[in-house]
């Protein structure tokens, strides 16, 4: 009878996502399927029948607590685990000296996820030797060798012919309902004495175990992967919407603009797409934006030639409905392009003016048909509103490019 | 058991009795044992036939001559049925399978016994055939060991033609197999990470408070470093130095990177695993101690905005009325949008936010959506739909009114609904290793066994779970990454 099983790739991954749900070790899940494998395969005159739901490692909340991994084979607790890199084979030490160990250990040496082999068997005196050497929230862990001519159908049926111990009197004292949570979500919060007694209990009631069941995995380990798969990409989706803001909204600092987007998530979602999400993040980032580049006031005042260029107007056009000195509005542009990129609004000087003038020819005419204030005035007022048009048509730019990304 | 209580007939068993006069005595031997509730025992047909043993009753039918048919059918009905439904609602596998498909106990309990009757008539079958042979080990059929090894087959083939049909059919993502799923690419900038998704508000509310705790505990003294830094370089949180952002790191690149101590590569892989592990460990502490009730949150969730219409009436416990509804006003940026706008009653709210209901908005690519999703998210007519998808690609949504598709207020009203445009994937970009052919898997380095077998396994969503699966050497894993995406599955 071949000790050697190969794994369906099906069964794998359902082993796959439980380990990764709760948290076991999928080098213990395949050991035990490996098990469960050859038992299967053992001629049905041997009688071995499994009892899945007396094992330990059916339920969940156990395995997550203590790495409970046992197969029950005629209402005997057969510990398995799989053989380490290193030759090695390790467990909690609430299981030694339980009824999950008396049959021991059977050790399967994995060929990584293709097949598995049942290459010795670990007695419980073994497991008793060694504890000692372990301090109390240390796994016990034992070299294991492969046995030469390792036969583990004729292990398995030595150990359902053997005599079926007694329950141990531990398990008469049942533990309550909150006990037992209380130990499935911490055993470190219970000695190691105590931990052995609940297990035992444990493996010795249908009843208990039916409590365990009930327990739910609090936060399992799974949870907890998505969780930080989910941080970790919505924090790359934040990075990556900061990247696309800040050449834009100069004034912000990359802090500044990353708190914007979380807040807003909070509000409406990961999703930068989400129309809602897109207009209130780029309402928000726009509105600290002209708050820093023209001050609180002006920003109020700019507000609906800011909506206006949001809607689809030109800024030029928009600024000279608002200024009615359109010269003035030509003289800003002039000034703001020679300005370049000036990240807070800077009354006009005298110097930019002049230059403006030689460059638009502007002089003559301007000279003599403004009072000099007045124009000076005009021409502040333009290039603030042109510092508005500018945040709009950010914003606008940063809104197609989220919707045809 | 229960299912051969239930199946058990009094007449059934004097029938029985009436056949096999001699088991008479084993009959009122188990009819006087006590019960474990003190009132009177009740035998049910399995449990006598448990009793006797596989040996004394295919002798009995070695005896029975034209009797034979009708005692076969008794045993079908009333011992291998029962005895399979047990197994099969026992069985870890099955659980498993349906529990990640979240099918109700109920669904679960009636499907057991289903397959239960179906592999009865097969152990029937080879129950005749064994007494028409005249084996003499012939009683092998009927050996609770021998229903245990079938149950067991049985289980593996179910999983993986289930799967197997899922995954040719997807029926409860796409209308259209050929398509991928559109939020494989669109929920994420990012379409090449395996871990897209929605989320809601709710949800980047609570991820928000994680990272701030998360920094914090990266730096005080009170925690071991080591173990977070392995945790922020395996999902590429971005918290250190060493942690790239979005980039989730394999267990050998975390090694490399940390420069993790081992005299062999595989001693390095342990000590990352234990470190990941206690990483974990002292994250879901603090989340346990700091961030009550996020659990909830993260256990399952299916969100309204995207769940098929099986989803929300199965799962959800949705009436088709309430469905329908759903549907029209899609998209929903908060569960409390579902009652404001008149979909659900405030009552049923808790009752499906219990069951996993969240409510995140879905970006839907108009370049790789399917027709369900144009029409179901979008609220797309599905003539306009069909010709979409004939159409496409488009490189702008100028494009699509260019071709006199839709006009400007239609556009308008799809993009408030979430329609988004991504660019269409040029040549020489990476394979989806979760749709691939199995050409391309070879010529991505795959063998031939590791192709079929990945062909099997697949959907996968991250590069760890497909590290553990492979189990190839860190060169062609290398390779592999490098030239292939995994996007988001139905499963």
């Amino acid at each position: 009878m071949s000790n050697r099983v190969e794994f369906s790739p099906e069964i794998v991954r359902l082993a796959q996502a439980r380990a990764s749900e709760s948290g076991s070790n999928l080098s213990d899940e395949l050991a035990r399927i490996t098990v469960e494998e050859v038992i299967m395969n053992a001629d049905p005159e041997l009688n071995l029948l499994m009892e899945p739901d007396c094992a330990l490692s059916s339920i969940d909340s156990v395995v997550a607590a203590i790495g409970a991994n046992d197969v029950v084979v005629n209402s005997r607790h057969i510990d398995v685990r799989a053989l380490d890199d290193e030759g090695y084979v390790s467990l909690s030490k609430a299981l030694v000296g339980t009824p999950v160990l008396t049959a021991g250990t059977l050790v399967v040496s994995l060929d990584g996820s293709l097949s598995g082999e049942v290459v010795s068997h670990i007695k419980a005196g073994t497991w008793l030797n060694s504890e000692g050497r372990f301090g109390d929230d240390e796994a016990v862990r034992i070299q294991a060798e492969r046995t030469s001519g390792f036969d583990a159908v004729a292990t398995i049926s030595g150990i359902v012919q053997g005599a079926l111990n007694a329950s141990d009197k531990s398990a008469n004292r049942t533990p309550e309902v909150s006990e037992l949570h209380q130990f499935l979500k911490e055993p470190s919060s219970f000695i190691t004495a105590r931990q052995k007694q609940l297990v035992t209990a444990l493996c010795t009631s249908s009843e208990v175990r039916d409590m365990a069941r009930e327990v739910h995995v609090e936060l399992s380990r799974g949870a907890v992967n998505r969780m930080l798969r989910a941080e970790a990409n919505w924090n790359r989706r934040t990075e990556e919407m900061v990247d696309k803001l800040s050449p834009k909204f100069k004034s912000l600092t990359r802090d500044e603009l990353k708190k914007h987007v979380t807040i807003t998530g909070e509000e409406l979602g990961g999703q930068f797409e989400a129309p809602a999400f897109r207009k209130a993040l780029l309402k928000r980032v726009s509105s600290d934006e002209l708050s820093r580049r023209l001050g609180g006031n002006a920003a109020t005042k700019m507000k609906n030639l800011y909506d206006q260029i949001i809607a689809g107007k030109s800024p030029s056009d928009a600024v000279k409905q608002v200024v009615k000195n359109q010269v003035a509005v030509d003289i800003a542009q002039s000034i703001k392009s020679q300005r370049g990129r000036v990240e807070n609004f800077v009354a006009v000087t005298a110097e930019e003016i002049g230059r403006a003038f030689q460059q638009l020819a502007l002089q003559p005419s301007y000279a003599t048909h403004s009072k000099q204030d007045e124009g000076i005035d005009a021409i502040n007022e333009a290039l603030l509103l042109l510092e508005a048009g500018d945040v709009a048509e950010s914003v606008k730019a940063i809104e197609k490019e989220l919707i045809e990304g | 058991m229960r299912v051969g209580l239930v199946l058990s007939t009094k007449p059934k068993l004097e029938e029985i009795l009436a056949v096999a006069p001699e088991w008479q005595t084993t009959f009122e031997r188990l009819h006087q044992e006590p019960s474990k509730d003190g009132k009177a025992r009740v035998v049910a047909p399995l449990e006598l036939f448990q009793t006797l043993g596989a040996k004394a009753i295919y002798t009995k039918l070695k005896t029975l001559g034209s009797q034979t048919d009708g005692f076969i059918t008794i045993l079908r009905d009333f011992y291998y049925q029962p005895l399979l439904a047990k197994m099969l609602e026992s069985n870890q596998n099955l659980r498993r399978f349906w529990f990640q498909r979240r099918v109700a106990a109920d669904d679960q309990k009636h499907q057991a016994v289903s397959l239960s009757v179906e592999l009865a008539q097969k152990l029937e079958t080879a129950l005749l055939k064994q007494l028409k042979l005249g084996q003499e080990d012939g009683f092998k059929v009927l050996l609770p060991a021998y229903a245990q090894r079938s149950v067991h087959n049985a289980v593996v083939d179910y999983v993986r033609n289930e799967w197997q049909w899922e995954k040719d059919t997807l029926q409860d993502i796409n209308l259209d197999p050929e398509q991928i799923d559109p939020r494989a690419n669109v929920a994420d900038d990012n379409k090449y990470s395996p871990e897209n998704q929605a989320l809601s508000g709710e949800q980047v509310g609570q991820l928000n408070q994680l990272r701030e705790r998360l920094a914090k505990m990266l730096g005080e003294k009170g925690f071991q470093q080591e173990p977070l830094i392995v945790v922020d370089c395996m999902f590429g949180m971005g918290l250190t130095p060493q942690s790239k952002v979005g980039v989730e790191m394999t267990m050998r690149e975390c090694c490399d990177v940390l420069e993790i101590k081992g005299e062999t590569q595989a001693r390095k892989i342990a000590r990352c695993q234990v470190l990941l592990d206690k990483g974990l460990d002292m994250i879901r502490d603090m989340i346990r101690s700091n961030m009550p009730g996020v659990a909830i949150s993260w256990q399952t969730d299916i969100n309204v905005n995207s769940a098929s219409r099986r989803e929300l009436n199965h799962h959800l416990g949705l009436t088709e009325g309430e469905v329908d509804r759903l549907i029209v006003g899609r998209q929903y940026y908060s569960m409390s949008e579902l009652v404001d706008r008149r979909v659900l009653q405030a009552s049923k709210l808790s009752e499906i936010a219990a069951r996993g209901a969240v409510a995140a908005f879905v970006p839907v690519d108009l370049n790789a959506a399917t027709r369900r999703d144009l029409v179901d998210i979008l609220g797309c007519d599905k003539e306009v739909a069909k010709k979409l998808v004939e159409l496409r690609p488009f490189s702008s949504l100028n494009d699509m009114l260019e071709k006199k598709l839709l006009d400007k207020k239609d556009l308008e009203k799809m993009i408030n609904n979430g329609a988004v445009l991504k660019a269409v994937e040029k040549e020489g970009e990476r394979i989806n290793l979760n749709t691939a052919e199995a050409q391309q898997l070879r010529q991505l380095g795959f063998s031939e066994d590791s192709t079929a077998r990945f062909l099997r396994a697949r959907p996968f969503l991250t590069w760890n779970e497909l590290e553990d699966f492979l189990c190839v050497d860190a060169e062609l894993f290398r390779n592999i990454r490098e030239k292939s995406c995994l996007t988001i599955s139905p499963h």
